[in-house]
């Protein structure tokens, strides 16, 4: 059963990755023009009023969206990295597990410091 | 002009090398590179390269002409050259060299196997043939032309990372010569072999492909085709 679900989605694995990708870049350039436009339309931002407009929920909401973007868009980027330059010998196999490892680590650390600092637990 | 040719015969060799040749162009017309090689090859009967009809029909003189792939037989020896003065002979980039500019295409033809580059259409058959109408015959066009010479797939990093897996530009050419067929029934089932994330996703849009390509066909155009019908599916 598990492996069939891990079959079919290897086999659409491609379809997924290049759709998600492309949303995520999406979701990416609409924050970074959004967050341009906060800054332009008000260019003399005091301490209250920024921390006004990263408290507000929908900049929340839209801020945590695009740092499960940034990870998803990363995550995507850097495994098709991997699976291009390091394959063939044992040896460049098992450097691509520590550079999984490694993109994982930052990855993760990223989403769970830019989680809580935005959400106010740091 | 000097000729430098890419020597290397795994059995004896320990290393490739490239040996050069004097070659006197003729100053009244301009040469084809299969030319200057039979000419050196009257000299030097041990250089090794396939060529067969020599008019760029049959696609076995594909070879990397100074740094661009092409056929020996339709590439003109002025367009390589220019002015470096130099005709630099190399086989076919990512593909294993059998002696000199002879490569072992094996690993091409797997992946053009992969598509199954036929007709699946399990009607009757007429008496005559599958008739098409003439708007579904010219969707065929740019596409059944492909002489599978692998200058396309060859120039194509993709497929140098991973030739086992990466369809490559020349058989997802031919995997959408299939798909676009009117009178092809299988193409739900084409298309669920083409999701992964390597044969058809590795593609990366650099459009090396096209510029190889001796018959100016446009694989990369092919494969959006083929990305827009998985995306549609």
């Amino acid at each position: 059963m598990v492996s069939t679900v891990s079959n079919r989605l290897a086999a659409k694995r491609g379809l997924i990755d290049f759709i998600l990708q492309r949303l995520t870049a999406v979701v990416l350039g609409i924050y970074v023009i959004h967050l341009t436009l906060v800054f332009a339309l008000n260019g003399d931002m005091d301490y209250t009023a920024w921390r006004s407009y990263f408290n507000s929920g929908y900049s929340l909401l839209l801020a945590s969206l695009t740092i499960v973007c940034v990870v998803l868009h990363g995550w995507i980027g850097m495994w098709t990295i991997g699976t291009d330059y390091l394959i063939g010998s044992p040896i460049k196999r098992a450097a691509r597990v520590i550079y999984q490892l490694i993109v994982v680590f930052i990855l993760a650390a990223y989403l769970v410091f830019s989680m809580m600092l935005i959400w106010g637990y740091l | 002009m000097l000729v430098s040719i890419y020597r290397y015969v795994p059995e004896q060799d320990e290393a490739p090398r490239m040996q050069d040749y004097e070659f006197a162009l003729p100053a009244e017309r301009d040469l084809m590179v299969l030319d200057v090689l039979e000419q050196l090859r009257v000299e030097d009967p041990s250089i090794s390269y396939r060529r067969s009809c020599r008019e760029g029909v049959c696609g076995s003189d594909g070879m990397n002409m100074n740094g661009r792939n092409g056929l020996a037989c339709k590439t003109t020896v002025s367009s390589v050259v220019r002015k470096s003065g130099k005709l630099v002979l190399r086989p076919l980039p990512g593909l294993p060299v059998i002696r000199d500019l002879v490569v072992d295409m094996s690993q091409f033809y797997a992946q053009y196997e992969k598509v199954d580059p036929y007709l699946i259409n399990d009607d009757e058959p007429p008496q005559q043939e599958r008739l098409q109408s003439i708007e579904d015959r010219e969707k065929l066009d740019g596409l059944y032309e492909c002489i599978l010479c692998a200058c396309c797939s060859t120039s194509c990093p993709s497929f140098w990372w991973n030739p086992e897996k990466f369809i490559g530009p020349a058989g997802l050419l031919q995997a959408y010569r299939f798909l676009a067929d009117s009178r092809d029934q299988a193409t739900e089932e084409r298309l669920e072999k083409l999701g992964d994330a390597y044969s058809v996703f590795r593609c990366r849009t650099i459009m090396n492909c096209v510029d190889a390509c001796p018959k100016e066909l446009n694989p990369t155009r092919a494969i959006g085709k083929i990305r827009a019908m998985l995306l549609d599916g």
